[in-house]
């Protein structure tokens, strides 16, 4: 029997070994990697009602997975927050349980952020949509028609929101995110025209440098 | 009595294990396509230390599974790693079994006297692929719940144990949650109680029975250091390999189970897809009674190899024409199943 | 035979000492990471101030038990207040009670009883009652929690 000697072996093993430490560490890096930053949500029990049908019925999922990336979301502000109604509403509608309204207006907005809506208010931008039934309008509304002014004009300018007989928003008018909207409730403007919903945090590009980048009519 | 007390006393404990990790090896056990046996128990072992750290997070409940499985693969700090080795070393573990097992078969080694290992071997065999059966319906992604349906049905078309064996399986008419949870029992209770009974055993037959006889090797060479070394060696290659796989192929979910619905893209896991080729394109009594067939034959192959080696047969070419025969068809039914 | 040989050389020490740290190296890391895939670093708490309600909501009834990330809260309107009183025992931690009729806190392990300023009156509790920072903003009520 030789006594065979095992040197190049043990370090074909020892330096194995450390290639796989190696391996492993990039292992690690890669895990960190990914679970540096999260926001972590609060959501009450309503709101998780919300979420849980909504998401169910893949309804405004958009919606919820922005609102979950959202400042609101980790203070617990979410869904029956800003959209719950009262009685005296004319946009108020019974939903699985809740009285809610569809549009969350600056006056909605004001319950937090007092002192950025009432500016708002005064401010010239809530005006936007003074114009549209003016004179100035004319090659809109009148030349090219009512459905040039409903989808070119009024979406950055903002629509007067009407609501039907039947509760419903009317159509002409809603959707609308025009940042001179005049509301169901009499406040002016729409906050999410510049504060994107439902994330809201970033104030996107303004009006006109969205006119130009969109495929909106050329008026 | 007294002497077995003496004899025992002779030697003490440490000299006996020493003795024993000492014993000899054949120099044949050089060549690479020998050392198959080890690399399965190797990525077993990593199989199962992953296996036993996911039992920390895994839910056997139905819809609370597959969350449970989704919640490892994308939230657990390192579970998709974990996760992933899982998968990687189960998968390589069957194919260097495959390879074992024909480079057993074609050699040999089944040999008079060396029956048991072969018992013991097709055991093992049968285990670990219900192993790989049992664990991959714990996931109950689409795939794990139709596959689970489709082989209790199967098992329950078996003659005289198959009803009663199906429902056990079943825990019931149907699939159920229970059927996820026995499922869940056997794949980390039962067959791997059995597996380390038959590991143990298949080892200790090979250590007593020794290795068959290979032509043109004449030395042998010491288990421990050199043998064990070379294994090291191999250990320690195949983690790397298998840790740099997993971050090249990460692991993956399918869609939730849905019991109403069977998607489109059901299909078994590749060690099983020739036999799903096979009962797919033949009629169904005859596949299943093929099957049931092949498992008789298979297990008791080394009898049959005696009896025809009586009657004049030369078993090497034999063997070597059905080794390469079944490979061939393997590798076609599973291709074949892929391809289309 | 040699296995266990004191006559060992400085070579064979060297590529023993080698294969040894290697392995040290290249297996104990792979049982870190299990380690750690069974113990996730615990994301570090920070405070957050999370709106509870309006002061309408919270003013229509006087003891308001509600669960706010995870903490279990009792809203009580105190002398000096509105009060957000964490439900966790000061003893042993078991959940607290509101007894209306006794006005009293009742901790239903121990008998721990706290009176309607938190403050323990009898049984083990060794301190008050844990609060939690209540900050109004208008008709808002934020309650400020570790989460």
């Amino acid at each position: 029997m030789q006594t065979k000697d095992f040197n190049l072996m043990k370090y074909f093993i020892g330096a194995l070994s450390l290639i796989l430490f190696i391996a492993l560490t990039i292992v690690g890096y890669v895990e960190v990697k990914a679970s540096k930053d999260e926001i972590r949500p609060y959501i009450s029990a309503n709101n998780k009602k919300c979420i849980d049908c909504h998401v169910k019925k893949g309804i405004g999922e958009g919606q919820v997975n922005d609102w979950k990336h959202s400042r609101h979301a980790e203070k617990g502000i979410g869904c029956i927050e800003c959209h719950k109604a009262e009685e005296k509403d004319i946009d108020a509608y019974k939903h699985e349980g809740f009285l809610i309204a569809t549009i969350v207006s600056p006056k909605d907005c004001s319950k937090c952020h007092e002192d950025a809506s009432k500016e708002f208010q005064e401010s010239h931008h809530a005006q936007a949509a003074k114009f549209i039934g003016s004179m100035d309008n004319v090659l809109g509304s009148i030349v090219e028609g009512p459905a040039a002014a409903t989808s070119g004009c009024r979406q950055c300018h903002g629509s007067e929101v009407k609501v039907l007989a039947n509760g419903k928003l009317d159509p002409d008018t809603w959707p609308n995110t025009g940042m001179g909207r005049i509301n169901p409730d009499g406040s002016k403007g729409s906050c999410s025209a510049c504060h994107a919903r439902h994330s809201f945090s970033i104030a996107c590009l303004p009006c006109k440098a969205q006119f130009f980048y969109s495929s909106g009519t050329t008026a | 009595m007294e002497t077995t007390i003496e004899r025992i006393k002779e030697k003490s404990l440490k000299d006996r294990a020493i003795d024993f990790i000492q014993k000899e090896v054949p120099d044949h056990m050089y060549s690479f396509s020998y050392c198959m046996g080890a690399t399965p128990l190797i990525l077993f072992l990593v199989a199962a230390a992953t296996g036993i750290l996911m039992t920390f997070y895994y839910i056997p409940f139905s819809e609370r599974a597959y969350e449970s499985v989704r919640a490892i693969t994308s939230e657990v700090y390192l579970g998709w790693f974990i996760r992933g080795l899982h998968k990687i070393s189960i998968n390589l573990m069957i194919f260097t079994l495959f390879l074992h097992l024909v480079r057993v078969f074609v050699t040999r080694a089944y040999k008079t006297q060396g029956e048991l290992k072969w018992l013991i071997g097709t055991m093992l065999f049968f285990t670990i692929l219900a192993m790989g059966f049992t664990g991959y319906s714990l996931v109950y992604d689409q795939v794990s719940y139709w596959g689970m349906t489709v082989v209790m049905n199967m098992a329950e078309e078996m003659p005289l144990f198959g009803p009663p064996l199906a429902y056990l399986l079943r825990g019931g008419a149907e699939v159920s949650e229970l059927t996820l949870l026995r499922l869940y029992d056997l794949h980390t209770k039962l067959l791997p109680l059995l597996l380390i009974l038959l590991i143990g055993s298949h080892i200790i037959a090979i250590t007593v029975l020794g290795f068959e006889k290979v032509e043109g090797s004449e030395g042998k060479h010491l288990f421990y250091p050199e043998h064990a070394m070379k294994v090291g060696l191999i250990a320690v290659g195949l983690l790397i390999l298998i840790v740099n796989l997993v971050m090249i192929f990460p692991p993956t979910i399918g869609q939730m189970a849905n019991p109403l619905e069977v998607a489109s893209n059901v299909a078994p896991p590749w060690y099983f897809s020739a036999v799903y080729k096979w009962i797919t394109i033949a009629p169904r009594q005859p596949a299943l009674f093929g099957i049931l067939l092949f498992c008789v034959v298979f297990v008791s192959y080394p009898y049959i190899d005696r009896f025809l080696t009586e009657r004049g047969f030369d078993m090497g070419r034999v063997n070597i024409v059905i080794g390469s025969a079944a490979v061939l068809i393997f590798a076609i039914l599973t291709l074949w199943n892929v391809v289309i | 035979m040699g296995v266990i040989n004191d006559n060992i050389s400085r070579r064979k020490f060297l590529s023993s000492a080698f294969m040894a740290v290697g392995l040290g190296f290249g297996l104990g890391t792979l049982g870190l990471r299990f380690l750690q895939f069974l113990s996730p670093t615990v994301k570090a708490k920070r405070f957050e101030e999370i709106l509870v309600g309006t002061v309408n909501e919270l003013s229509k009834s006087d003891a308001m038990p509600m669960e706010i990330a995870g903490s279990k809260i009792l809203f009580l309107k105190t002398d000096a207040g509105l009060v957000a009183f964490s439900r966790k025992c000061t003893d042993l931690g078991c959940l607290v009670g509101w007894d209306k009729a006794k006005q009293q806190f009742i901790c239903p392990c121990h008998q721990g009883v706290y009176d309607r300023n938190g403050k323990n009156i009898a049984g083990p509790p060794p301190r008050p009652l844990d609060r939690f920072p209540v900050i109004t903003k208008g008709e808002n009520i934020y309650v400020k929690i570790k989460a």
